[in-house]
């Protein structure tokens, strides 16, 4: 063997040590852990039962068949005090798992009053998914009960059409490994993550604020393991000027299609959710399925009642949220509307005769033809009154 | 809407700005002029067909297809025929062209074909949902729908305003007071429709491919070579929050980039290598910025700086900079003393200038840490960047144009540097929120340093007269 292929080999045999150690690292493999899992627990399905929602056993299996009344399905199993430190690796498999639904692990200790919640991957296939539990600071002592949750994903799912009956195939709890924490690793960086209003701001994080314990995400795992490569050239391969400047760029090169090769894989993931939610409907119809459809409808339904008036007439709306104003206002165009905010000067005596007030989301507020508004009591008459919205037209300002 | 319709409102889009592009910037003899008049003019075509719709069709928005669609096929077919009536006088020698190395096509070929692959990803998606991110359906798409849906464009006045003339037909909202350049262009791509969101979004691809279009025939019209060229446009192209920005249509900052972009490429072109009509395409930009979005008005101004900087004769390099700061500070004190909206936003990011102490500096500096090489939104760009810089620091010190490129960028990245890490903005880098789109704005700017730094050595700049 020649000096240089020496080198050579020198180079691949670091950098695949480097490498490997790196990925240990990021993953939170510890010197003690064990290669592999010295014990596990093996639930069927059928041990579930559902909390909320409906599901049957049949077999080894769960089938969930329909959410609760509020869209959403939970189901659980009792555990014979599991004691969480020694089973800090989850993993579980679903068959049929809509696209459109998120997931949840639950799980109760005996010491804890609450029931703990935490996002976990929603599946994409019938693959078991693996999660570690051993950064979730409540998965301690002993657990007694543990499940899963469904429900709409979040700032885009239109909650009705979300649901598709799937399968609780079987959940594992497994004993520490390495393993179990690369597989954890690995399957977060491959999470099906749906937009989010974050998306259009930034890519990383479920939501701001998220305190929820993360493996680094794969970029900046990336750019260590290039940097480790780039050492180690220059260090065992010795090259230098443009020799060493190629090798840098080929590096990079491929390391930044490499990342783009999982940023198309979940750019898809995103496609097919939204396929999923919308690819059955026309083209004109698909902004009519949205996640806030009460809303939608209740200013549908607005724009019917108020289909006589001038399209220069005022509506004010006030409503429980600010998201909620803005999102009403913006399904009831064309209608001349904005939120009610507090009167100009030059209005001090009150709102024009004629302007329409809606309170949507919030309780009726006239009584005896009398409405408040600002510091002043409005003459209105009532248009509809109802538990979701209401709305009433200014006669004058009581004197 | 009829696929006719459709069809009929993208080609004029097309048919105008590639016109109005080689009315200014000349008959495009070369390829790389082509691609700059393909990219280029559909971003021209978009925005001057969404002004057409307000001049010829605000009161009668069933008549955009005829008035404004007819209207810019007219003028777009008028530009051509003065470009080509006028291309002998105007065009100079052409430059020699770079051939494709045979090795090379391999990887053009394969980048193309990822380039593709987010293509039609981006599209697929943009047609699947409706508008989703909050700023489009709130800001910049509340007003089109409203007027799409009535029939006209009303004007939007303050809150007391409205509320205070209740017969007069005027609208309200919270972004009463935002340019309205996007929502006439919404309008344009909703013409013949009774509002269909996907339609609308693909405003947004149209712009994302033209962005790369555009990318590429300047950096083939600096000299770039095509298989440089082509990583570059796949190293802009499959950056993912700039895709983002393709599917979730609906936000200001990618048009400001590309805008800004094609304005500083122009820019670089008549500095660099001489080409006048280019400032025609700088003028173009400085005049398109400010009716995007407020910041706008501070890349125009930066814009309309730079050519000032540039265009000063000889005897007066020594104090360029107390020149340009004079004028700079000559612009903004007009912009304050006109009450220009862009001067308010300012004041709200900067909040009374109150700075925060040490702890608070630190969060920033994590949280923008974060933002840049902790997330998925830049790829490897961050990291990419200062090493390019560095190790090829003498190379592209000697490269005027690159150094021209890098000042251009460099001021604005450190005031938002300084922004996001000692004003009250810092809550902005905090959140992950305007910080990131604050930097999509340069990142075509800085993918351009990229590939300018890395330029191969035997590409140099032509010599210019200004120096």
């Amino acid at each position: 063997m020649t000096f240089t292929r020496r080198r050579g080999a020198a180079f691949f045999a670091a950098l695949i040590v480097a490498w490997a150690a790196l990925l240990l690292l990021v993953a939170g493999v510890r010197w003690d852990t064990p290669l592999l899992a010295d014990g596990q627990r093996v639930f069927a399905g059928s041990r579930f039962h559902a909390v909320f929602g409906t599901a049957l056993p049949e077999g080894q299996q769960l089938n969930v068949t329909a959410p609760a009344d509020d869209l959403s399905s939970l189901q659980t199993t009792q555990l014979p005090e599991l004691d969480a430190a020694r089973f800090p690796i989850l993993s579980y498999r679903f068959e049929d798992f809509p696209g459109a639904l998120e997931l949840s692990f639950v799980f109760r200790t005996a010491d804890g009053d609450d029931v703990e919640t935490i996002s976990v991957p929603a599946p994409t296939s019938s693959r078991a998914i693996t999660v570690d539990l051993s950064a979730i600071p409540a998965w301690k002592g002993k657990v007694v009960e543990m499940g899963f949750a469904q429900f709409p994903i979040t700032q885009l799912a239109p909650p009705r059409s979300a649901f598709r009956p799937f399968t609780l195939t079987s959940v594992t709890l497994h004993g520490a490994s390495w393993t179990g924490k690369l597989k954890s690793t690995f399957g977060e960086w491959t999470a099906r993550v749906p937009w989010r209003f974050i998306s259009i701001s930034a890519l990383g994080p479920d939501e701001i604020g998220d305190v929820a314990p993360h493996a680094p995400r794969l970029p900046l795992v990336v750019a260590f393991a290039l940097g480790i490569a780039i050492l180690l050239a220059w260090m065992i391969l010795r090259l230098r000027g443009r020799r060493f400047a190629r090798f840098v760029a080929l590096a990079f090169g491929i390391a930044w299609i490499a990342l783009d090769l999982f940023w198309l894989r979940d750019l898809d993931g995103k496609r097919r959710v939204d396929r999923d939610l919308w690819g059955a409907i026309p083209l004109e119809q698909r902004q009519d399925r949205v996640e806030d459809i009460d809303i939608a409808e209740a200013a549908a339904h607005l724009k019917v009642l108020l289909r006589r008036e001038p399209r220069t007439r005022h509506i004010l709306l006030s409503s429980s949220a600010p998201k909620t104003s803005l999102r009403f206002i913006y399904h009831a165009a064309p209608l001349n509307m904005s939120v009610a905010a507090a009167l100009p000067e030059a209005l001090r005596e009150g709102l024009p005769p004629g302007t329409i007030i809606v309170r949507y989301d919030m309780p009726g507020a006239a009584k005896k033809g009398l409405l408040a508004f600002g510091n002043r009591f409005l003459r209105v008459t009532v248009l509809e009154e109802g538990p979701e919205m209401s709305v009433y037209r200014v006669l004058g300002v009581k004197p | 809407m009829t696929a006719a319709t459709l069809l009929a409102i993208w080609v004029a889009t097309l048919l105008l700005g590639s016109g109005m592009w080689v009315a200014v910037a000349g008959w495009p003899r070369q390829a790389a002029d082509r691609w700059c008049a393909l990219g280029g003019g559909w971003i021209v075509g978009a925005a001057a067909c969404g002004m057409l719709v307000r001049v010829l069709a605000a009161n009668a928005l069933n008549a955009v297809p005829t008035r404004a669609g007819l209207c810019a096929a007219v003028i777009g077919a008028l530009c051509w025929a003065t470009a080509w009536w006028a291309r002998r006088s105007v065009d100079a020698l052409p430059a020699p062209v770079p051939l494709v190395r045979r090795g090379d096509r391999l990887w053009i070929a394969l980048l193309l074909a990822l380039l593709a692959w987010h293509g039609w990803i981006l599209f697929d998606d943009a047609l699947l949902h409706p508008t989703l991110p909050w700023d489009a359906w709130a800001v910049w798409l509340g007003k089109a729908k409203a007027w799409v849906l009535a029939g006209r464009i009303d004007p939007s006045v303050s809150y007391e305003d409205w509320i205070g003339h209740p017969v007069a037909a005027t609208r309200t909202g919270v972004a009463w007071m935002y340019p309205e350049l996007i929502p006439w262009m919404a309008v344009w791509m909703a013409a013949g429709t009774h509002w269909i969101e996907p339609l609308i979004g693909l405003l947004w691809f149209g712009l994302g491919a033209a962005m790369l279009l555009l990318h590429y025939g300047q950096w083939r019209a600096l000299g770039v070579r095509p298989l440089a060229a082509c990583a570059g446009t796949y190293v802009l192209g499959s950056i993912p929050l700039l895709d983002v920005h393709v599917t979730l249509g609906g936000y200001a900052d990618l048009w400001i980039a590309a805008v800004l972009s094609m304005g500083a490429h122009a820019w670089l072109r008549w500095s660099c290598l001489g080409e006048r009509r280019q400032l025609g395409i700088v003028a173009i930009a400085m005049l398109l910025l400010p009716l995007i979005k407020l910041e706008g008005s501070v890349w125009s101004i930066i814009l309309g700086l730079a050519c000032v900087f540039r265009a000063l004769p000889p005897h007066l390099r020594a104090r360029r900079f107390l020149i340009g700061a004079g004028v700079l500070l000559l612009v903004v004190i007009a912009c304050i003393a006109l009450g220009l909206p862009w001067t308010g936003v300012a004041r709200r990011y900067l909040d009374t200038g109150r700075f925060f102490d040490l702890g608070q500096i630190g969060v920033s500096a994590a949280s923008l840490a974060a933002a840049l090489w902790a997330q998925w939104n830049w790829n490897l760009l961050w990291f990419a960047l200062p090493v390019a810089l560095w190790w090829n620091r003498h190379r592209w010190w000697r490269s005027r144009m690159t150094r021209r490129l890098v000042a251009f960028v460099a001021l604005p990245f450190v005031v938002m540097l300084g922004l996001f890490l000692f004003t009250s903005a810092a809550r902005y880098a905090q959140s992950y929120s305007a910080v990131n789109r604050l930097l999509l704005q340069i990142t075509p700017l800085l993918v351009s340093v990229l590939v300018l730094a890395l330029r191969a050595p035997d590409v140099d700049d032509k010599p210019d007269a200004t120096g």
